[in-house]
């Protein structure tokens, strides 16, 4: 040990040189001139507000948040805006919330609320999540609804909404649902339902918790008996079928908060992805007939490197990188890192948090809404995460984390290895919210895609993506033997320097929806090479020297059209 | 006789590092102060803090006694009169060596982390330290500060190249940056440094696991395992070390096991948040030193249990635990003090009495055995287990 003074002025530099240290700048990606305009206000959005009926009893479902996402109710080829209200108690207040509220793209930038006008006007309830697709193949899209209490399953008759949900099938479970997903399970032409169900909980049985010991606080889902999730089979008739258990779904930890659809074996069977809370995440393998395994533990995608489930609530998957395999993104708690799995071979994927670069920025922050889109336009993959804590006041108890937070916007270098813009880009993804679930769209069809995210009892949020200068395609897929949107089909679009692969699917993010559409970035490119469709029925298409700037349609065996 | 030399040896010398040398502290205090210290050590966490009270009486302004006071309440989570007797120390001696350290650290375990660097930095400004400089750098990292981090344990190991803490943290902090291979280098020359420590075989396991060394992680996962079968985190990784090289059978058996000791893991923290947020509460102790228990983690349990006994010193049940206890951890010498102690306070307690006697059976002390089921059998006259023992000394 060094004497005295000498280590006293040694001591007293280090001490000066902490205080110095943390004002680096963190080192940014190729970030082009990336930016993002916040439009709530000027689209008609400012008048949105998400409500938790919270009235001081601090009940558990009031810090969970609600998703929302982007439908075409009206089939005019513009994405509509679908928001979740959230609640209120009907044993805490007479007040009447709206449980959603539907607005109508105006196609010039603005949006109307049609909530009343297209039958959704009068359903009030306590709800969380919404997903889209045409469950009866009648070419438009419907909606299901998930709530604390019964789930409601909308079908789209020409723009308005009449609630099928009694005789569904889907209307017998009175749980907490949150997440739900349609996906082609069994590859019949009909779209399957996986709803996620959270944990038991009830008025009476909710626990009192707290922060500083003395007043009560919002619990963590540790402190309850998670519930599993349900799977529904199309019956191609209007009406679903439980077959939770004969599909393979049982057992499973419950409280479920994200799940997204990919094919990571490349067999051409849909597998999923599930993000369960403070519960190991899940991997379902399809059999290759609509009926799944779970491997997640195994497949090494279920906890963090030290076998510690986390907290699990966004998720998405995609082929971010040159190997081509697909990897996993999961959006965890504070003092987590975003989960990133990339598939490796057989059953095994690989933890690539801290390798990817996403890991370590994100270790602070407490992620719902999560998706993989690309940003720039430059044919990778890029991740937003919508960032926001559940305990109001954390702040005052946990140094260095914060109830509102920034979102994170981390661009892919094209090798699957990450930078957050956000700190220095600033604008509105770096306004500190209290994130939830996170949706894109191209809303105004510039080739752009654009972001939407909602808050905690607070407002929704459109940012427009004013970045224009790379090229891009956009791809409709509509199948004759699958379900008709397309649902399932894998598309490769080849350039000279990028091998992208997209998937048309719902679910991914936090208990929301994003467009059907494919969007290809080209960067500077003027055309696509070639396009590959993969059908859900196996057969395959390819379509060559596609020119960018344009959104077309592909019909399974009729080929493609331009978009008007 | 040896062992109480020995234990005499031990008691002095932690007399001198309780004490900093005060060449004019009271006879008497410094006698009481060597008591105190004994008493802190064997898990007498009340009698210790009597002693000191009445260190306090003689001479109010001796900082060891605070000092001493300051342990036993971390030692009993009532961390906020640890701070105060810690503040007392200070007051009296601005330049008392741990104080600001252990404030630090207590710190920490409140989430206050700005407090925490704050009092290791006082404590660094008066003794330059490689093991303080790791604690900054801990208290840093946790407020994802890591530029700050990453600094404090490059310090540190310029300061003691020795210190294994510094490397293996830093290696942590490599890890969660994506650079595995620096990652490896310093946990590497943590274990060096530290060979037999198994936290750190798990974290080098853990790190070739990461880096897609499945085969070479398999040693230091299993050196886990076979001295600690309570790890979850280490059968958990073996398994899916195993799995990864093809033995899927063996890997199975591993992730099975870490399945039913996640279980027991989860309520241990549970009851652990649950204890240190509530201190004063006999039964989460009691709770938490069960679910220790039931894992196999004798020590900690009984850590868990001496809390427990502080707060209701008259849990003969649960004295009787510790005593067990001791015995399972192989100190017979406390086992048998905490039975004698039971039975002063209640000489009609049968079961004590059989407990000692076989404590006494297996040490081959063939009378004391003899004497103490026989006592046993004064109170119950009709106990075949102690009429069996007693047959099996004849």
């Amino acid at each position: 040990m060094s004497p005295f003074p000498a280590g006293k002025i040694t001591v007293l530099i280090a001490v000066t040189i902490f205080i110095a240290c943390e004002n680096k700048q963190p080192v940014s990606a190729n970030t082009t001139q990336i930016n993002f305009t916040d439009v709530t206000a000027t689209a008609g959005l400012a008048n949105f507000r998400h409500v938790t009926g919270a009235v001081g009893d601090k009940w558990f479902p009031e810090s969970m948040g609600s998703g929302g996402g982007f439908i075409d109710y009206n089939g005019d080829g513009w994405s509509d805006i679908l928001l979740v209200g959230g609640g209120v108690w009907p044993e805490k207040s007479a007040a009447v919330a709206p449980a959603l509220f539907l607005y109508h793209n105006n196609q010039d930038g603005t949006f109307k609320n049609v909530t009343a006008a297209a039958g959704l006007a009068d359903l009030h309830t306590y709800g969380f999540g919404i997903t889209v697709a045409d469950y009866d193949n009648d070419d438009d899209q419907d909606f299901f609804f998930t709530t604390i209490w019964q789930n409601h399953l909308f079908r789209n008759d020409g723009g308005i909404f009449t609630d099928v949900s009694l005789g569904s099938g889907l209307e017998k479970d009175l749980l907490w649902s949150t997440t739900a997903i349609f996906f082609d399970a069994d590859q019949d032409g009909w779209v399957d339902l996986y709803v996620g169900s959270y944990v038991d909980w009830s008025p009476e049985k909710d626990i009192w918790c707290t922060l500083d010991g003395n007043t009560k606080n919002y619990c963590t889902p540790e402190l309850y008996n998670g519930v599993p999730s349900r799977f529904y089979s199309n019956n191609g008739d209007g009406t679903f079928t439980d077959k939770t258990e004969q599909a393979g779904f049982l057992p499973a930890p419950g409280k479920m908060l994200g799940a997204a659809v990919l094919d990571f074996n490349n067999d051409g069977w849909p597998d999923l992805a599930v993000a369960s809370d403070t519960q190991r995440d899940l991997l379902y393998v399809n059999n290759g007939n609509g009926t799944f395994k779970e491997i997640g533990a195994v497949s090494g995608m279920a906890y963090d490197e030290n076998g510690r489930a986390r907290a699990g609530m966004g998720i998405d998957a995609g082929v971010v990188d040159n190997s081509g395999k697909e990897t996993i993104f999961v959006g965890n708690f504070s003092k987590e890192m975003i989960s990133v799995f990339r598939h490796q071979s057989g059953d095994f994927f690989e933890d690539r948090a801290a390798l990817s670069k996403i890991g370590r920025p994100s270790l602070m922050t407490l992620t719902f809404g999560l998706f993989l889109f690309d940003a720039e336009l430059d044919g990778d993959l890029d991740l937003f995460t919508a960032n926001g804590h559940v305990q109001i006041g954390i702040e005052h108890t946990q140094d260095g984390i914060y109830y509102r937070e920034p979102s994170h916007l981390f661009l892919n270098d094209g090798d699957g290895h990450f930078a957050d813009i956000v700190p220095s880009i600033g604008g509105p993804l770096a306004q500190p919210i209290v994130g939830r679930g996170a949706a894109y769209s191209d809303y105004d069809k510039n080739g752009t895609l654009d972001i939407l995210v909602t808050e905690n009892d607070g407002p929704v949020h459109l940012f427009r993506n004013d970045n224009n200068e790379n090229n891009f395609l956009r791809v409709n897929v509509k199948s004759r033997a699958s379900a008709r949107v397309g649902l399932g089909t894998k598309l490769v679009g080849i350039t000279k320097n990028k091998h992208m692969v997209r998937r048309v699917k719902t679910g991914s993010s936090f208990m929301s929806h994003s467009e059907q559409t494919v969007t290809f970035g080209l960067g500077s490119e003027e055309a696509l090479d070639s396009l590959y469709v993969y059908w859900p029925n196996g057969s395959m298409e390819v379509f060559h020297n596609i020119n960018s700037g344009q959104e077309i349609n592909i019909t399974e065996e009729r080929g493609k059209s331009t978009v008007q | 006789m040896k062992k109480k030399l020995l234990l005499m040896g031990i008691c002095v010398s932690c007399f001198f590092s309780a004490c900093q040398k005060k060449p004019d502290i009271n006879h008497a205090v410094a006698g009481l102060i060597f008591q105190a210290e004994t008493a802190y050590r064997n898990g007498y966490y009340n009698a210790a803090l009597t002693i000191t009270d009445s260190a306090i009486v003689i001479s109010p302004d001796v900082a060891d006694v605070y000092f001493l006071r300051g342990r036993v309440f971390t030692k009993l989570a009532r961390l906020n009169e640890a701070e105060a007797a810690y503040r007392t120390v200070l007051s009296l001696d601005p330049n008392y060596q741990g104080a600001w350290f252990n404030m630090g650290t207590n710190s920490i375990r409140q989430d206050d982390l700005p407090a925490a660097i704050a009092h290791y930095k006082s404590e660094l400004l008066l003794y330059p330290s490689a093991r303080t400089m790791v604690q900054i750098g801990r208290a840093y990292a946790d407020l994802g500060k890591i530029d700050s981090a990453t600094f404090a344990y490059e310090e540190a190991i310029k300061t003691d190249g020795k210190n294994a803490a510094a490397h293996m943290r830093l290696g942590h902090l490599y890890k969660d940056s994506g650079d595995i291979t620096k990652a490896i280098e310093y946990a590497t020359s943590g274990l060096n440094l530290d060979p037999e420590n198994l936290d750190y075989k798990y974290v080098m396991g853990s790190l070739l696991l990461l880096n897609g060394e499945p085969e070479v992680s398999l040693p230091y996962f299993q050196a886990v395992t076979s001295k600690r079968p309570w790890h979850y985190w280490s059968h958990h990784n073996l398994g899916q070390a195993l799995y990864r090289i093809g033995n899927e059978a063996e890997s199975q058996h591993y992730m099975d096991m870490a399945k039913e000791l996640q279980k027991g893991i989860q309520e241990v923290e549970n009851w652990r948040n649950l204890a240190n947020m509530n201190p004063d509460q006999f039964m989460l102790w009691v709770n938490l030193g069960n679910s220790l228990k039931n894992m196999g983690r004798i020590q900690e349990a009984k850590d868990a249990y001496l809390v427990a006994i502080s707060l209701s010193p008259m849990s003969f049940a649960l004295q009787n635990n510790i005593a067990n206890l001791c015995l399972m951890d192989g100190d017979t010498a406390q086992a048998i003090i905490r039975y004698k102690a039971i039975l002063s306070l209640d000489s009609t307690l049968v079961d004590i009495w059989l407990n000692l006697g076989v404590v006494h059976a297996s040490a081959g002390r063939k009378n004391d055995a003899r004497q103490a089921w026989a006592k046993g059998l004064e109170y119950d006259p009709v106990n075949k287990t102690l009429r069996d023992y007693l047959e099996t000394l004849n």
